[in-house]
């Protein structure tokens, strides 16, 4: 029952964008976690590199192990390819840039390996930059080295953290997503209903799956995790379909906003508190349902 | 149901160039006590001098990974974890008050505070 296609993959409507062909080709994903299994059958074939800023395995640079499971959880639902009989991410031919910036069996890190952990995804030229972390601390560094990534035209993905109440009215604030430049990405169930332990704050950018998502797990294996870290995935792979896909539409490049604009023009408002959910859910396509509609309506007045 | 069930014990060692904390959690009770966590951080120390000014925080410039893990602890199992303070402060009397993470029904977040001595 592996060969399934994930549930959060299927209510975000990415099958409809792979159906025109798009499913994120040449497009650079760093994936900033605790590493990956490089060998799962469902990841190797878009892994492109990768590098280790943390202190494991005596803080050699090639040695992206993955003690966790976190990172090939996050990097699954980004971009797994299922052509090896598995499962497929959002983006089944993006590229990943594995780098490790939360080290041991916990996954956790120091806010110098994340920010040298950016500069490298910047540096090697990446579109994307995901991130499934947080910490309590706002250091001037880390928000600077955030700053720059999107100056350089980085699209930066951050979960928006797992210390929420259910209550639009008191502020949870996780770094680096509580920063206005990055895109804050809460958590909602398949069926659209807000997580109660998603981050309210007035920086949250829109919501997407993060409630029991099926994905890669080392040693070729697949499990079901819950958190804010598995719905900024969603919004990473599907930057990649979108970028790919309208910058051949308009055929230019699209600036880091421009492609911004894109993103949120694909979301479905909610009911629930901007706080919450900012823009909504992250649905593919939001702007063919609407032509549709309107099409229709345009028929009905003739 | 009350705290005495589970035991969370701290034991602060002086290095020659920092302090080793290690801690013990404990499951008194008759029953396995299945914990959640909302993140990768197992756990929160904070070290306070005598003027009860905070000197260390395990939190601080720390980032952890934003998915809910669980573990279960059976009964008379014990989970043990560390942290180390990179730093020997000035000789005196200090308190350490670690806060563990993770939730159970029907249990108080367990806590634990400690004094020691830095010579």
């Amino acid at each position: 029952d592996v060969n399934e296609l994930p549930e959060g993959i299927k209510v975000i409507k990415a099958p409809e964008m792979w159906a025109k062909g798009v499913k994120g080709k040449n497009i650079k994903v760093a994936v900033l976690d605790t590493g990956c299994d490089t060998s799962h059958p469902d990841l190797k074939n878009q892994i492109i590199g990768g590098k280790n800023f943390t202190d494991d395995d005596g803080g050699k640079e090639d040695a992206i192990s993955d003690y966790n499971g976190h990172g090939t959880h996050v990097a699954g639902t980004i971009a797994a390819n299922d052509s090896n009989g598995g499962i497929a991410g959002v983006a089944p031919e993006a590229s990943l840039l594995i780098v490790k910036v939360l080290g041991g069996e916990n996954g956790s890190g120091q806010y110098e390996w994340i920010i040298n952990g950016i500069n490298y995804a910047v540096e090697q030229k990446v579109d994307i930059i995901s991130m499934s972390l947080g910490g309590p601390s706002d250091v001037p560094e880390l928000k600077e080295a955030v700053k720059n990534a999107v100056k350089n035209g980085v699209l930066v993905v951050c979960a928006a953290g797992n210390e929420g109440d259910g209550d639009e009215r008191t502020e949870e604030l996780s770094y680096p997503a509580a920063y206005n430049e990055v895109i804050a990405v809460g958590s909602v169930s398949v069926a659209r209903e807000l997580s109660e332990f998603s981050n309210a704050n007035k920086e949250i950018d829109l919501v997407a799956p993060g409630e029991n998502i099926l994905s890669t797990l080392p040693n070729k294996k697949y499990g079901k995790l819950t958190g804010t870290s598995m719905a900024a995935p969603h919004v990473s792979g599907a930057l990649a379909l979108i970028k790919s896909y309208e910058e051949e539409s308009f055929q230019r490049k699209l600036s880091e906003s421009e492609v911004f604009a894109q993103l949120i023009r694909r979301t479905l408002p909610l009911d629930i508190a901007k706080t919450l959910a900012g823009n909504g859910f992250l649905y593919l396509t939001a702007p063919d349902e609407l032509a549709e509609k309107a099409e229709q309506s345009h028929l009905l007045t003739l | 149901m009350e705290n005495q069930e589970v035991v969370l014990s701290i034991d602060a060692i002086q290095e020659p160039e920092q302090i080793k904390f290690n801690m013990s959690l404990k499951n008194q009770s008759e029953r396995a006590i299945e914990f959640q966590f909302s993140t990768g951080q197992k756990f929160e120390l904070v070290v306070y001098d005598s003027e009860h000014k905070e000197r260390y925080r395990y939190s601080k410039e720390k980032m952890f990974t934003q998915a809910f893990q669980n573990l279960t602890l059976e009964s008379g199992e014990t989970y043990d974890f560390s942290d180390v303070w990179k730093e020997v402060p000035e000789p005196g009397t200090y308190e350490v008050k670690v806060t563990f993470k993770g939730r159970a029904e029907n249990l108080k977040q367990v806590q634990a505070v400690q004094q020691f001595e830095v010579k």
